[in-house]
């Protein structure tokens, strides 16, 4: 129950307990016994808020009334419901001041707001002054630059090796991030010069591009996972989904990967994140290659063991410090045969296929010239 | 006028303590003459050919006494030897050397690859004055009695091609060495990287491990100085400022007079040589070879060798960077460096290339003088990795396809 309508039924029981000592006061005990039911029936009958007034204190004292004198149990009652009285009141104030304090709180805090925007805006048309705009383009410039020497670093520098170049790509899109990270501040420090409007700007456009760019923005964070948990890097053989094929670009919102077909595909990190991806090379340039050859089931296997492993360690795709394995397994449902498994690793994860397709193609020569198929 | 004299005396000192006066680096140096000449002569001295006389001061004495007690050994327990250096290490004039004081020494020419089984004993019998011998049974039989015997087959490499059914020639020779080494002292001998190769494919491991492994490792530099001395004699060798100078050495010829000048210019030119060599005797005569300017009387003009850092590019996705390769090319140089030597031909079945683009390719890394021409006696036109870019080879094979080559 609220202090409020506490409050009214405590001065219902108190206008009813002195109206019923008023009426005790000229009449005699018998009488007063009589009025007091009629009252307090006249009480109970005032509907719910009333319906406390029937609590036990006023059965005592209809009690007390019909035993003693009815004055001066009224006047008891009555002293009791104005102590009850006070108390409620003493706190109706305490939550009116607590209402008033809150109050001032959210003024005070849209004055501020007014005043930090305004303030915001001040700078920025401070900022936005010849002399500033000037060191702000050329840091512009400065972080395309920064941007072009890192492709060029990464991409064409003489001597680079394959290996190395990977490697530098791996970290470019963490170097991209910083440079633009240091880009943005600095123009924003630049524009906004009084530091109190700095951070509160900083922390509004970051809330608004937020709320703007949803989507964006979970991509984004996708992409800050993936460039420092590095799941996979630039070079790598992955499948996502049902695309398989090289990754050549991982962005902040999205990852590229070049398909067997030479299709390029763009996904977003937050998809990426949220689905499983099969990495094949795992940031080493080479990696497994496996190809499947279907024999009749009666092919005499020393003969495919062999122009297999000879097909495999003469490709010039095999990486021969790794060493071949040839596996058997019988498929008797149709089609039946056996397949061939022939695995090994190539020099480097771009030649997955070239390989496969050499074995293949020499393997199945022999066959054909064995009269095998 | 005394005074004069005095203060001119001073200022002289001065000048001097402060090398003020010093000469500048140009009128120190040695210029060019322009009456030099190449004389042929001259040119044959740093001659490329195993020379066993020679070979005898490269620092290979310890490898020479050891060849000698393998040969004690054989006789107690027969077994073979598998010599391993790479191309330039003067492994021909080491085994020429070697087998000067063993009896019924007989060295296999290197003369063609051996394709076929048949090939093969011809070339055995013909060497080794065996008649009446038609096959492979008939050349064991011959081996394995009469007179003992000491057979060199160098660069068994010849005898495999990296196709189907490319190593029965080597499974021959395996079988004949095995069934023989009774009665013949067999000296095989190995380049580096065919053997890096054969040794990583499974199932030849068990060839090469039978042979006793014997490795001829690079040469101390003092052995390569006193070798270059030698062949110079009677010239003397005059040093020129480099192409491009360092910082460190323009302020060391600053500092030096023109005898001390020489001595820097000598001790850059050397540490070059030493640095392009890497211990292979045959890679210094080149740089040596490279650096000649010409000859005037008893005066060599030596200018150090820059070789060429552009070579030693790959082409990217971008495009074909300036004097760099295409990664088919590469594949063509790993081939012809597994092999020691590859014609066209061979070439073509070796990469499986079936509309035949070796011819191309060959041509444009001879262009860039990635490869030059061996005509072997018997035989094809076949091609050779240029020795000048050998170790840079090698380490674009490692960079660009993880050839974890590594030595024993």
């Amino acid at each position: 129950m609220s202090l409020i309508a506490r409050k009214n039924l405590i001065e219902m029981k108190l206008l009813a307990t002195l109206g019923l000592w008023l009426i005790c006061l000229p009449i005699s005990a018998q009488d007063t016994t009589d009025t007091t039911r009629v009252i307090l029936q006249a009480v109970d009958s005032t509907g719910e808020q009333v319906e406390a007034a029937a609590s036990r204190q006023t059965q005592e004292l209809i009690k007390n009334v019909k035993e003693q004198s009815g004055p001066t149990v009224a006047r008891d009652a009555i002293k009791t419901i104005r102590e009850d009285l006070d108390q409620v009141d003493e706190e109706l104030k305490a939550e009116e001041k607590q209402a008033e304090k809150v109050d001032n709180i959210g003024l005070e805090v849209v004055d501020k707001t007014k005043e930090t925007f305004l303030r915001i805006w001040n700078a920025m048309k401070e900022g936005l002054r010849l002399e500033n705009l000037i060191p702000m383009i050329v840091m512009l410039f400065l972080g395309l630059l920064v941007n072009h020497l890192l492709k060029r670093w990464i991409g064409t520098e003489e001597n680079t090796p394959q290996k190395v170049r990977l490697r530098r790509l791996r970290w470019y899109p963490a170097f991209r991030l910083t440079t633009w990270t240091i880009v943005i501040v600095t123009i924003a420090a630049l524009l906004l010069k009084d530091p109190e409007a700095f951070w509160p700007a900083l922390t509004a456009l970051a809330i608004g591009l937020g709320l703007a760019i949803k989507d964006g923005l979970s991509n984004m964070l996708g992409g800050l996972r993936l460039i420092f948990e590095q799941p996979y890097q630039i070079g790598d053989r992955i499948q996502v989904g049902e695309h398989y094929g090289e990754v050549t670009r991982i962005g902040l919102r999205s990852t590229q990967i070049t398909t067997l077909d030479d299709n390029l595909v763009t996904i977003p990190n937050a998809r990426i994140l949220n689905d499983s991806v099969s990495n094949a090379n795992a940031g080493e340039t080479h990696c497994m290659a496996v190809v499947r050859i279907w024999l009749p089931l009666n092919m005499n296997l020393d003969l495919a063991r062999t122009t297999a492993h000879e097909a495999a360690i003469t490709s010039r795709f095999f990486n021969f410090d790794k060493g071949v394995k040839i596996l058997f397994q019988d498929h008797i449902e149709e089609p039946s045969g056996t397949i061939m498994k022939i695995k090994a690793y190539v020099l480097d994860a771009k030649y997955e296929k070239a390989f496969e397709a050499d074995v293949t193609e020499t393997v199945k020569r022999v066959f054909v010239a064995s009269g095998v198929y | 006028m005394s005074q004069i004299m005095s203060l001119q005396r001073l200022v002289k000192w001065l000048q001097v303590e402060l090398k003020l006066s010093a000469p500048k680096a140009h009128d120190q140096i040695e210029e060019l003459p322009k009456d030099v000449e190449k004389p042929k002569e001259y040119l044959d001295s740093f001659s490329l050919k195993p020379n066993p006389s020679l070979y005898q001061l490269l620092g290979r004495d310890k490898h020479l006494d050891e060849l000698k007690q393998a040969y004690a050994n054989w006789q107690k327990v027969p077994f073979s030897l598998l010599v391993i250096g790479e191309p330039g290490c003067g492994l021909s004039s080491f085994l020429l050397a070697g087998i000067q004081d063993m009896e019924h020494a007989v060295i296999i020419p290197d003369d063609r690859r051996i394709h076929n089984s048949q090939e093969l004993v011809t070339v055995l019998s013909e060497a080794l004055n065996l008649t009446q011998v038609v096959n492979r049974k008939k050349l064991i039989g011959q081996l394995s009695t009469g007179e003992k015997r000491v057979v060199v087959f160098e660069n068994i490499e010849r005898l495999f091609l990296r196709t189907l059914g490319g190593f029965q020639v080597l499974e021959d020779l395996r079988t004949i060495v095995n069934q023989t080494q009774k009665n013949v002292f067999w000296i095989l001998s190995i380049n580096r990287y065919p053997r890096y190769y054969l040794k990583q494919i499974s199932g030849w491991r068990a060839f090469l491990g039978n042979a006793q492994p014997f490795e001829l490792g690079p040469l101390g530099e003092e052995s390569i100085n006193e070798t270059i001395a030698m062949r110079n004699m009677p010239y003397l060798p005059v040093f020129l400022k480099p192409a491009k100078i360092s910082v460190t050495l323009q302020r060391s010829i600053n500092q030096a007079d023109k005898a001390g000048t020489q001595e820097v210019l000598k001790e850059d030119f050397y540490r070059q040589l030493h640095q392009f060599a890497k211990g292979n005797v045959s890679r210094a005569l080149l740089f040596w070879l490279e650096s000649i300017m010409g000859v005037r009387g008893e005066q060599v003009f030596l200018k150090p060798y820059a070789p060429s850092k552009t070579l030693n590019r790959i082409k990217t996705e971008k495009g074909m960077a300036p004097g760099g390769i295409s990664r088919e090319g590469l594949f063509v140089l790993e081939a012809i460096f597994q092999h020691g030597s590859l014609s066209v031909e061979d070439l073509d079945n070796v990469l499986r290339n079936s509309e035949q683009t070796a011819d191309y390719l060959i041509n444009e890394l001879l262009k860039d003088k990635w490869i030059h021409r061996r005509r072997p006696r018997r035989g094809q036109q076949e091609y050779q990795i240029n020795m000048m870019y050998q170790s840079e080879l090698r380490k674009m094979l490692a960079d660009e396809f993880n050839r974890q080559e590594k030595f024993d």
